[in-house]
């Protein structure tokens, strides 16, 4: 694996038609070292999270990954069975391979801008759905502005991720 | 009397007496016990019940990505629910038997498929209270609207089901006291 020379944290958005869950798009992950991109569950490349998603560092340096690899198993032989016979092989781990490709770098307002977008996209998973409804029903629309507004006021990728997490990421 | 069968025994045993009143009654009784039995099979083939953990509704994210780090895949009963189409992407899971609120009854019970109804927002929204759509503030539905709407279909067709069967297992031990015979 040829890394890009990043610094972190690491800001990335994935897209996957193959995802079973909620929004495919835009969807925000974050990164403090290498050790996530070596290693990932079968779930997540069924899904094909890390394929085509677009990494920007702390300093702007933007790649994407172009290429995943499986190089080995990394939950141990007799957790694999077990995860099988229960029907969650998509929680075995292996160990991976990323070919990224560089291209470019990404002004930090144009990074606070595609955070945003992805909160429009993707506001629902940042809050319950029972908060949603009844008589002291939060607003989602009120609730992704006000995450909006604090993303804006961030001044780096970290506290971008803090300000997210305190809002509920 | 077995579901289904049984159900369906006593409605063509109806239709031979010309109870028409009781064939139909039957007939409806054997189509709820097929939906129920419908619903018991889907819940089952998608995965039955959350038996691994975590069983808590969401797991925040910078758990997750611990627990990746470990070689962990951490999912929340709502991920969960997702993936294995429990609940539709966009949809409301409501927690239809045990609010999601009551703390004494343990995730592990109360995030489980059984007793999660799927719905969209709007309904999730007016089953709780007024929902605002567009501007417009619709009411709460009322009583039998919120039975309806939050009630899991399976669910539905259990009470059907069970209120029906105890209904002619009530009329059979009446006609059994009066000593009546009828066609089976």
């Amino acid at each position: 694996m040829t890394h890009p020379a990043f610094v972190f944290p690491v800001i990335g958005f994935w897209f996957s038609e193959t995802y079973h869950g909620q929004g495919k798009t835009n969807r925000l992950e974050f990164y403090d070292d290498w050790v996530l991109f070596e290693q990932a569950s079968q779930g997540d490349l069924e899904d094909e999270r890390l394929v085509g998603m677009i990494l920007i560092d702390s300093d702007g340096l933007t790649a994407t990954i172009r290429s995943v690899n499986r190089m080995g198993c990394l939950t141990s032989a007799w957790k694999r069975r077990l995860l099988r016979l229960t029907g969650r092989s998509r929680h075995v781990f292996y160990m991976i391979d990323c070919e990224f490709e560089a291209i470019g770098r990404t002004a930090f307002s144009d990074v606070q801008r595609r955070v945003c977008k992805s909160l429009d996209e993707n506001g629902f998973d940042f809050v319950d759905e029972e908060d949603l409804v009844g008589e002291q029903a939060l607003n989602l629309a009120d609730h992704v502005a006000r995450m909006k507004a604090s993303v804006q006021e961030a001044r780096s990728i970290q506290e971008i991720y803090d300000r997210l997490v305190a809002l509920g990421l | 009397m077995i579901p289904i069968w049984g159900s369906g025994k006593e409605a063509l045993a109806d239709f031979e007496v010309e109870n028409y009143v009781g064939a139909a009654v039957n007939t409806g009784l054997a189509v709820s016990d097929v939906f129920l039995a419908k619903a018991v099979v889907s819940g089952l083939a998608k995965g039955g019940l959350k038996v691994a953990g975590p069983h808590v509704w969401r797991v925040p994210y910078p758990e997750v990505k611990a627990a990746q780090r470990r070689k962990e895949k951490l999912q929340g009963a709502r991920q969960w629910m997702g993936e294995k189409g429990f609940v539709k992407p966009g949809d409301h899971g409501h927690h239809w038997a045990i609010p999601q609120k009551a703390k004494f009854i343990p995730d592990w019970v109360k995030n489980q498929p059984p007793f999660i109804n799927p719905m969209d927002a709007v309904k999730h929204g007016r089953t709780h209270g007024p929902y605002t759509v567009d501007g417009v503030k619709l009411p709460r539905f009322n009583a039998v609207e919120r039975l309806w709407h939050a009630t899991p279909p399976w669910a539905k067709a259990g009470y059907i089901s069970s209120a029906g069967h105890g209904g002619t297992a009530a009329g059979r031990a009446a006609a059994d006291g009066r000593n009546e015979r009828r066609v089976r």
